[in-house]
């Protein structure tokens, strides 16, 4: 019983690699998926959120409709150009997530604080993003998770309750397949185009 | 010694399981209940180890996630309460779930991930003093 109560957990994580690794072969086998981008970055130095500070890009949110994407960023970001996104909600809001408060509402004003900022447009109509924020807002206060998988409605992070409520509408934002999503991607996805951007 | 490692490998080693468990929706809670289980009677073997051991474990037990509460509550940092999210991944599952509350700002599962050394005492008191349910 010892024994068992000490080999239970390695065997089932053992398990659990062995699946998701069969079940995820063709992302394991190539370079171009996010662990692999994130770890390139990481070679570089660039390491968690990066070189956090008020950099005030005073970018104008004008043009943005309720259900668009905002995306933000520092210099050195491990997670590429973009390490934070949130989706628009009308009446100067975002929806986004954090650690510490969950799935949140918040201001529009602090992405003035990044040095990289991108306004996305997605391309779809009025009455499908109105769905999409309606779908957001019903999972404010929300686990944050930072290593949230695609799968699963109770662990989140900032980028895949976007992208979960936007596949829900038939609207793939990250069509890679991986095994999780992140700010990055919605930046080249087919589905959305800049409206704005400062930065790089 | 060993007795602590045990308890520590079998944290460990569920925070792994449990947070790759959660790619297959629903088997994450049943692998929360059975760390549950399991560390209730890894810890309530302790008792059964000398007072400087069982002072020992208490102390890294509680101690470093009472750290990282204190070190997250005060904002000194936005890494901590990842930190504390990873170190309590075992038992994330069950704090995941509908309806979400809030309190000034803050959801319901942050103020449990910031008590939670408060109730591991109790668990962990309960669980090795000389008389007990296990």
């Amino acid at each position: 019983m010892r024994f068992f109560r000490l080999m239970l957990f390695p065997i089932v994580a053992l398990l659990l690699v062995i699946y998701i690794w069969l079940v995820n072969f063709t992302i394991f086998t190539s370079t171009n998926n996010i662990s692999s981008f994130y770890l390139n970055n990481l070679q570089k130095g660039h390491f968690g959120f990066g070189l956090e500070a008020n950099y005030n890009n005073q970018i104008s949110f004008e043009g943005l409709e309720p259900g668009d994407i905002l995306l933000g960023g520092y210099p050195k970001c491990g997670y590429g150009r973009f390490s934070h996104t949130g989706i628009y909600l009308g009446d100067n809001l975002v929806l986004e997530s954090y650690g510490d408060l969950g799935i949140t509402i918040q201001p529009i004003y602090h992405y003035w604080d990044y040095s990289e900022i991108a306004l996305l447009k997605v391309n779809t109509t009025k009455d499908i993003k109105e769905k999409v924020v309606n779908y957001v807002r019903k999972y404010e206060g929300g686990l944050f998770y930072p290593v949230a998988f695609k799968p699963g409605d109770r662990f989140w992070n900032c980028s895949k309750i976007i992208w979960k409520a936007y596949l829900k509408e038939g609207i793939d934002l990250d069509d890679s397949g991986d095994l999780w999503t992140a700010p990055e991607i919605f930046y080249y996805s087919p589905w959305t185009t800049v409206i704005r951007e400062k930065g790089r | 010694m060993v007795a602590i490692i045990r308890l520590f490998f079998i944290h460990f080693s569920a925070a792994l399981a449990i947070w790759l468990s959660t790619y297959i929706v629903g088997l994450d809670i049943l692998l929360s209940l059975i760390y549950i289980l399991i560390i209730s009677f890894e810890i309530s073997s302790l008792k059964k180890q000398k007072v400087p051991t069982k002072l020992m474990a208490g102390t890294l037990w509680i101690g470093i996630p009472l750290t990282l509460s204190i070190l997250t509550s005060l904002k000194l940092s936005n890494i901590t309460i990842f930190i504390l999210e990873f170190w309590y991944t075992p038992i994330l599952p069950i704090i995941s779930f509908k309806p979400y509350i809030f309190s000034s700002g803050f959801p319901l599962y942050y103020y449990i991930l910031i008590w939670l050394p408060a109730i591991l005492f109790i668990h962990f008191y309960l669980l090795t003093k000389k008389r007990n349910i296990i």
